[in-house]
């Protein structure tokens, strides 16, 4: 659309209206009234998150090599899935691991920490982008 | 301040830096407050609407697209912010239907070139002031900012229609106050 050359040359020789000398700082005081948001600050720090998953995906690998052949982790209730017992044996002694009596609930936290841990990184990397 | 220095000043507000929207502020305070003034037709709700614009735009600068222009984007704001002022006072009042259809000569408007510009300022001035609040805006985005069509629908979130018609009653709506005015000075020199 063409723009009509009277008009035009009104409103460019006219210019825009002046804002009040004080504009500039009364917006930046009405900025620095704005009350600081704190920084999230996640629980558990980056190190702390992943030595926690490391450990955790420790036991979940070694429930999945120490389960017994029916898939009986520990002794316990709790149905595994079982392994090829072909599998090469480490050489680490774990048998003691054989005497740790897990619990159903000693589990259910574990995956409870894995959760929040796995939340709590999430909530932090969703606030660092905004 | 051209696109580059703009992006900058952004960039360095996202980072915390105030001094840096201090920059933007007396950058397109002017532009802002015109566009104010126009939908307002108040300086002193102007200067409060266009303070409030900007504290808007600095508690969400983080959501701007550097795909969009700045001044779009903000100028988006202060025309949403002063409907919703406008709104609040009950005031929106659409004067497209008070606009008479017939032409009018654009030759009449020579004797703008024989008057003073503070004359020729007074004229626009009351010529803009007779056209509805949103009309106005349109037109001073259009002529002074000279945004595309496209650019004044993203701000207005109007179609480009609807614009172009604003736009050319707009223009006869100004041309006749103009001229209106223009006469009335000739006649009482006369």
């Amino acid at each position: 659309m063409k723009r009509d050359p009277h008009i035009s040359k009104l409103i460019k020789e006219s210019g825009t209206v002046q804002a009040p000398g004080s504009f500039t700082a009364a917006v930046m005081d009405k900025i620095e009234a704005i009350p600081v948001k704190k920084p999230y600050k996640p629980l558990i720090g980056r190190g702390g998150r992943i030595l926690i998953i490391l450990f955790i995906a420790a036991v979940v690998v070694l429930s999945i090599i120490y389960a017994d052949p029916n898939g009986e982790l520990f002794g316990s209730n709790i149905r595994m899935p079982t392994m090829d017992r072909q599998l090469p044996q480490l050489n680490i002694n774990l048998e003691f691991l054989k005497q740790v009596d897990i619990s159903t609930g000693v589990v259910s936290a574990l995956v409870a920490m894995f959760i929040l841990v796995l939340s709590d990184a999430g909530l932090n990397r969703r606030r660092r982008l905004t | 301040m051209d696109v580059q220095e703009v992006k900058y000043c952004i960039d360095r507000v996202k980072g915390g830096d105030k001094e840096a929207f201090a920059e933007l502020v007396n950058a397109y305070k002017d532009m802002v407050y015109t566009v104010c003034l126009r939908m307002l037709n108040s300086e002193a709700d102007a200067e409060e609407a266009g303070q409030d614009v900007f504290v808007k735009a600095y508690r969400s600068i983080g959501s701007f697209q550097a795909k969009a222009k700045f001044s779009t984007w903000l100028y988006r704001i202060a025309y949403n912010h002063c409907i919703s002022v406008i709104r609040k006072k009950v005031k929106l009042i659409d004067l497209v239907d008070d606009i008479p259809e017939g032409e009018v000569d654009e030759g009449e408007l020579n004797g703008l070139e024989s008057i003073s510009a503070e004359e020729r300022s007074k004229y626009l001035k009351m010529a803009i002031e007779s056209l509805a609040e949103t009309d106005a805006v349109v037109v001073t985005l259009f002529y002074y900012d000279e945004l595309s069509l496209e650019e004044i629908a993203a701000v207005t979130g109007l179609s480009n229609s609807n614009i172009r018609i604003k736009l050319h009653r707009s223009r006869k709506k100004m041309y006749q106050v103009i001229c209106e005015n223009l006469k009335s000075e000739v006649s009482s020199i006369l």
